[in-house]
């Protein structure tokens, strides 16, 4: 492989090997580069969640637990955090089973599947804002104004688009015909979906969760519209609370802000292979 | 052997034509399984499109909490107020800003990336950590790095503007510019790896084809790479603006508008109507503007999704 490019990037005799190291060198200074750029507000955040109070210097001269010693002894901190949880599995609760489903639907059904699915797709090109006054007083109307069912059912409401198009990938790679395959073999109908083509999807599952997960998980705009209630604060918008009586307690509220974006960065960490087939779809390969 | 395998094969397709009938034709119609999703999303996509306009409609009787229908006036103060046209103007700087900054970073980083010759791989986990943190915390992120006391950020303004005393967050030029830096912040990588995902799709043997005839590495790029990611980068471009536009939380976070209405862009506007001045009429009004952006929006999409269908 390496070989075959040497002779391609050679086309032009002499100064060939010179001019590949010099590309080379200029590819990897951009790219290193931008994983900086992508890095350094994050490593900032931790540095000042470490730092003491008015510690100034960009490298701290002391590190400090105090921060998180603080946020971790607040018996308020698990019930938020507790409440981000439970909203977040109760929209990939319901967005999964909704996804898989609709996904198969417009995978097997082309004719009109390949209508569907760039509307479905587009929606959330639409402003989620503007739709908040509305829900907010139709939830209100239903008594689910103030309660976590009303973050989860908004939550999976504006995640399902994007997650029924990353299964809608995945079912892709299913050919019809092993269905028919076990549907001949005796297989029921359902039978034949469980047994044959749900595992097949389970990877656009995973993905779909993964970012329902992380979507859900770091939403403040519902949570800020459609509940009222302290006791119903999910993390971010208890951050943002935080400020208002926290003002320049730049080590407390980044302390928070690192508890609350480790869980989303791990997930993502470990599921990040099927997160990123989902989002670039398998048929790119 | 060979023999055996094909009378499985036709045995099998012959099944599925007798099968046709009742089971098979139940089999290949499972459009009943999109109708939960469906319902749902029309549930929370396309009903509160109504309320919406009705409530925009509506206002309150001076000096009571009982509303009533005005028909267009909310419109009409919005039109002949200064402010409003200010959040337009606003919501115009942070778009050009943010799709200026981001398209021809994004564009070249993924020229360089797409050559990689062992993928993006690791490269990619790390190019989408800006997404995944919480937009919340990432604007509180960029707020502490504006802050003059601590931050960085402060450090480079007071740089650039000469100005020792500054607060970037009370300035509203200043305060604009860590807004439409942090949106950059967010969008850039995941542009990057769209476009370099598009990049890696053109096949090598165009460009060693091309070298072979004497193509410049300038002239290969403008026949082959430009035009064969024109959709890709169009698709990006339409995302972004669409996010950005519609993008109130990072904003109040980190400035909350302010200062003064110096950051207030149409969604925060409406943001702000609706949760913090409880003015829902108003808010519907402002929505019905942002609404008509994001269907423009989704309409030029369509027609790209459409067009690249059809050339495909």
């Amino acid at each position: 492989m390496r070989g075959e490019r040497r002779e391609v990037g050679g086309g032009r005799k002499v100064p060939a090997g010179r001019r590949h190291f010099f590309q080379r060198t200029v590819s990897r200074a951009v790219e290193v580069a931008l994983v900086a750029f992508c890095l350094l507000p994050i490593l900032w955040s931790v540095r000042t969640s470490l730092a003491p109070e008015h510690d100034a210097s960009f490298i701290p001269r002391r590190l400090t637990g105090e921060h998180y010693a603080k946020i971790l002894s607040r018996g308020d901190f698990y019930r938020y955090a507790a409440n981000s949880a439970l909203v977040t599995l109760g929209a990939v609760a319901l967005v999964l089973p909704l996804a898989l489903a609709a996904g198969y639907a417009l995978e097997r059904h082309q004719s009109w599947g390949r209508r569907a699915a760039p509307i479905i797709l587009a929606l959330p090109l639409l402003p989620a804002v503007t739709f908040l006054v509305p829900i907010a007083r139709y939830l209100n109307l239903v008594g689910l104004y103030n309660t976590r069912t009303a973050l989860v059912l908004a939550n999976a409401a504006f995640c399902l688009p994007f997650a029924t198009w990353m299964v809608w990938n995945f079912v892709h790679a299913v050919p019809p015909s092993l269905e028919e395959a076990a549907f001949m073999d005796g297989c029921s109908r359902l039978g034949a979906l469980v047994r044959v083509t749900l595992p097949s999807m389970a990877p656009g599952a995973m993905a779909a969760a993964v970012f329902v997960a992380i979507q859900t998980w770091s939403n403040y705009l519902f949570a800020y519209a459609l509940s009222s209630d302290a006791e119903l604060r999910v993390l971010p918008k208890a951050i943002v609370d935080f400020v208002g009586s926290w003002r320049t307690d730049w080590g407390g509220l980044m302390a928070i802000g690192v508890l609350t974006l480790l869980p989303p960065l791990l997930l993502f960490h470990v599921l990040q292979r099927w997160f990123v087939a989902g989002m670039y779809g398998l048929t790119e390969r | 052997m060979p023999r055996n395998e094909e009378e499985s094969r036709v045995s099998i397709l012959s099944a599925g034509h007798r099968g046709q009938s009742a089971r098979a034709r139940m089999f290949s119609s499972p459009q009943w399984l999109f109708l939960p999703a469906a319902v749902y999303l029309a549930l929370f996509w396309v009903v509160p499109l109504v309320p919406g306009l009705w409530i925009s409609c509506q206002g309150p009787i001076a000096g009571t909490q009982v509303f009533r229908w005005v028909g267009l006036a909310n419109y009409r103060t919005l039109l002949g107020e200064w402010t409003f046209w200010h959040n337009l103007l606003l919501s115009l700087c942070y778009l050009v800003g943010v799709v200026g900054l981001t398209t021809p970073v994004a564009y070249l980083a993924a020229l360089i990336i797409a050559r990689r010759s062992r993928g993006l791989g690791a490269i990619r986990g790390l190019f989408l950590i800006p997404w995944v943190v919480p937009p919340v915390v990432s604007a509180l992120v960029f707020r502490s790095m504006a802050d003059p006391q601590i931050g960085p950020l402060a450090a480079i303004y007071q740089d650039l503007s000469g100005n020792t005393e500054l607060i970037p967050l009370q300035s509203g030029f200043w305060a604009m510019v860590t807004v439409v830096l942090h949106s950059f912040w967010r969008s850039v990588p995941v542009l990057t790896l769209f476009l370099a995902a598009g990049m890696t799709t053109i096949s090598g043997e165009l460009h060693e084809a091309a070298q072979v005839d004497g193509a410049t590495r300038w002239q290969r790029f403008a026949a082959i790479t430009l035009p064969l990611t024109r959709s890709h980068l169009a698709t990006g471009l339409l995302l972004i603006s669409a996010f950005t536009l519609q993008d109130a939380e990072t904003i109040y976070a980190m400035t909350g508008g302010g200062p003064g209405h110096d950051t207030e862009v149409a969604a925060v506007r409406l943001f702000r109507e609706a949760f913090d001045y409880q003015h829902p009429h108003i808010a519907a009004a402002v929505g019905t503007f942002l609404l008509a952006a994001g269907i423009l929006v989704m309409a030029l999409y369509l027609t790209l999704f459409r067009r690249a269908e059809a050339t495909s």
